[in-house]
């Protein structure tokens, strides 16, 4: 009997791999679980072990070509019966053989026997090989496989389990009610076009358009010398999809301002002192412009927004999430109902979740609900950026450096030249959900409230 | 037939096995004359003399050692611990010759050791002991804990014909508390399988010896809050009946285990590991232990309650992991 090898599911959302290179060449004798292919999708890597003993018969897919989930790639031959002919009447004696009849004391530890695919030829068994596990999700190993297998995304599963865990019963019954199972492969090619490719193929209609996966053709190819191949932790993955997410699902546009932040500084310069001996903590800069942006948010509520299909959501609550440089990566936490917090207030929730994101101790509730997100990459260094939108969120605002530069400043008296403190604000903005007028009336909103920053404004 | 006790199906299955194979003798403390301290091998004296019924001095080291000796010499000894917790003083014959003599020899050890085991009765440290896992750990031995008359019945007897020393758990409290009516002279019980004590589909209880009783009735309580538990009795413990146990977590995908035994590498230990390593993308919930606690089993009855887990114990163990 002969196994065909398909392409594995390397991960929940992955539709497709590319064939990186072939370890073993037709006519080899391998080993069970000796690696014989190499598969590069955009979130792994992977060697694929063969799943029998035998001979590689046939090598259906060259190196380099892009081949669909459960789509063939090679054929193994049984090594005994030593048959050209791959299948048909070789084991008519088994003939249709449902692989979900294996039992269950043959199970292997890696390999679900009843993992459904492709039909295969009459006298052919099919069998998915070994996939590395995907990042973490709070399921069960069980629900995992069954969403790989049926091509679920779990955050659309509703769960009932303690904390909100999607059961065993929950995904069996998403399986149950689905209109018709979703498409488990996506037809060769759909993402080989360069082009943005459509929305997810296989997400139910009710669900949020799904980040598509684009290929990736600087991934895609054997290692060259001096090039060295580095995995990526789960969180890395996750930025990676959510940025991704974002780019292909939000039209961005930017809008930028230049902002005199020299009555701030002057401000903050007369405060922080008796602030930190008070409160044992700096006062910080971004909060000013926090502050500045819970404001203007007030007076624009469509900023603090989401686009939903054929309508708009608006956030009542100003929840703002601040992006903190933490040692895994980016890490975005939030200020809840920032507008109802003093300026103090403020500074003292980004010094916290700041100090808590480096030290790894933020909760769950510090991650969730965000409306809108404050992005100092000033701190950083930077004088001015354009940011990825936080996908859902309408929109994000970046303030860049503050640096003393010589500007032109109009007065009374007549144009003069004076040096003041410098900082640029960058607006990325959901064009589908706001125009360039909103844009840069709130942008300006922002400005106008630091540049005229009162020395009398309460700290508290 | 009449419904018998767990303490008489033992004894019926012994008797038995007397009367069928010359070979099969007794030996132990006090199981001639006085008819053993719970009265297994009462009247056994008289129905098969002095030299099949055999009082020994207090060594249960010399008992299992003399077991050893005339199993190698072709007879079937069936070697009794007055209290199992003391099979300890024989330790060293157990694991280092009984068990490896087959091994190193290729001479067969047909023999049984068996005796009570287990608390519940106020027996104290000494006397309350479930020390099966010991000699589950050990290669070489097949160990089994009934938890029913007939399969205390059915396992004495697959336990004498067996050709590997085999160490029988009986349990003390089970004794005159079980009644059940046996099957016929010629049933055995597999050693080495399993059973489903219970039906179920959301939950699978992993257990054996007299946490079957207690599991059956927290499976019938949470049978009244729309929870289908699955019983599975181990009633061999070594070697494990994987075929069995994996089966029934395909079903239900919930994994409880329960043993009378203290926690940190008994029994359960080893089912937990079966089902991290062979059934993982089977599992829909952690595995979860309801065991005694790691301590010597306390002589009190207010703590020995407490430290003895039963179907109370489990109900909670088992909502929570529902709920999961």
């Amino acid at each position: 009997m002969s196994t065909v090898i398909v392409m594995p599911q390397l991960g929940e959302s992955v539709a497709e791999g590319i064939i990186g290179k072939w370890l073993k060449q037709e006519g080899d004798r391998i080993e069970k679980d000796e690696p014989i292919v190499e598969v590069i999708t955009d979130k792994v890597n992977a060697e694929i072990p063969s799943p029998v003993a035998g001979v590689l018969e046939k090598i259906t897919q060259p190196e380099g070509a892009t081949v669909a989930v459960g789509q063939e790639i090679a054929v193994v031959g049984d090594s005994a019966s030593g048959n050209g002919a791959s299948g048909n009447g070789a084991s008519s004696v088994e003939a249709p053989q449902p692989v979900s009849a294996t039992p269950a004391a043959d199970m292997a530890p890696t390999m679900p026997p009843d993992a459904q695919q492709v039909s295969a030829g009459p006298a052919t068994q099919t069998v998915v090989v070994d996939r590395p596990r995907s990042e973490r999700v709070r399921t069960s190993p069980l629900v995992k496989r069954l969403a790989e297998e049926h091509g679920i995304n779990l955050a659309e599963v509703p769960g009932t389990g303690i904390g909100g865990r999607v059961s065993k019963q929950d995904i069996l019954a998403f399986i149950e009610q689905r209109p018709q199972p979703a498409p488990h492969l996506a037809p060769t090619g759909v993402f080989e076009a360069p082009a943005r490719p459509e929305p997810a193929v296989q997400a139910p209609p009710a669900a949020p358009p799904r980040a598509p996966q684009p290929a990736q053709p600087a991934g895609a190819r054997a290692l060259g010398p001096g090039e060295e191949l580095v995995p990526v932790s789960p969180l890395r993955k996750m930025i990676a999809e959510r940025m991704v997410q974002s780019v292909y699902t939000i039209p961005h546009a930017v809008t930028m301002a230049e902002v005199d932040m020299t009555p701030v500084v002057r401000y903050r310069d007369a405060h922080k002192r008796a602030y930190q001996e008070r409160e044992g903590a700096p006062l910080s800069l971004v909060a000013f412009v926090i502050k500045a942006t819970v404001d203007a948010l007030k007076e624009f509520p469509l900023v603090n927004a989401e686009w939903a299909g054929d309508n708009i959501i608006l956030k009542h609550e100003i929840n703002i999430n601040v992006a903190v440089d933490a040692p895994e990566g980016l890490t975005i936490p939030v200020i809840h109902q920032a507008d109802h917090l003093s300026l103090a207030g403020i500074s003292a929730a980004v010094v916290d979740l700041a100090r808590r994101a480096r030290e790894r101790k933020l909760k769950i509730e510090d991650m969730q609900g965000g409306t809108f997100t404050v992005n100092n990459t000033g701190a950083l260094g930077s004088v001015a950026g354009v940011s990825i939108i936080n996908y859902p969120q309408a929109g994000i605002l970046s303030s860049g450096a503050i640096v003393k530069r010589p500007v032109v400043l109009e007065t009374g008296a007549g144009d003069t030249i004076a040096i003041r403190s410098m900082m640029t604000l960058s607006f990325s903005f959901d064009h589908r959900v706001l125009d360039g007028g909103t844009s840069a009336a709130f942008v300006n909103a922002v400005k106008n409230r630091l540049e005229g920053w009162s020395p009398d404004y309460p700290l508290y | 037939m009449a419904e018998v006790t767990y303490l008489e199906a033992i004894k019926t299955g012994l008797r038995e096995e007397m009367q069928r194979d010359e070979s099969v003798y007794m030996l132990g403390e006090d199981i001639g004359v006085y008819g053993g301290a719970f009265k297994v091998t009462a009247g056994f004296l008289d129905e098969f003399g002095p030299m099949r019924v055999i009082d020994t001095p207090l060594s249960e080291s010399a008992i299992v050692g003399a077991a050893i000796g005339s199993a190698l010499m072709g007879q079937r000894p069936v070697a009794e611990m007055q209290f199992m917790d003391f099979i300890t003083c024989g330790f060293n014959q157990i694991v280092n010759m009984a068990a490896k003599m087959h091994y190193r020899n290729h001479l067969p050890v047909p023999m049984v050791i068996r005796g009570p085991s287990g608390g519940g009765t106020h027996g104290g440290p000494f006397h309350s002991q479930n020390p099966e896992a010991w000699f589950a750990h050990t290669p070489g031995l097949k160990v089994v804990a009934p938890s029913t008359p007939t399969d205390a019945y059915g396992l004495i007897k697959s336990a004498i014909r067996d050709n590997n020393p085999v160490l029988y758990f009986e349990h003390k409290y089970l004794y005159r508390r079980l009644k059940e009516e046996l099957p016929g002279r010629d049933y055995t019980v597999p050693i080495g399988k399993a059973r489903v004590a219970r039906e179920g589909t959301d939950l699978t209880i992993y257990t054996y010896g007299w946490m079957v009783e207690q599991s059956l009735l927290a499976a019938e309580q949470l049978a009244g809050e729309d929870t289908s538990i699955e019983v599975v009795d181990l009633r061999t413990v070594h070697p494990l009946d994987k075929e069995t146990i994996l089966r029934s977590i395909e079903k239900t995908s919930k994994a409880l285990i329960v043993h009378e035994d203290t926690r940190t590498l008994g029994v359960g230990a080893e089912v937990a590991a079966i089902l991290a390593e062979e059934a993982f993308d089977m599992l829909d919930g952690p595995i979860v232990r309801v065991t005694a606690p790691d301590t010597p089993v306390p002589f009190s009855p207010p703590l020995e309650q407490a430290f003895l887990p039963n179907a109370e114990k489990i109900v909670a163990a088992a909502r929570r992991l529902a709920a999961y």
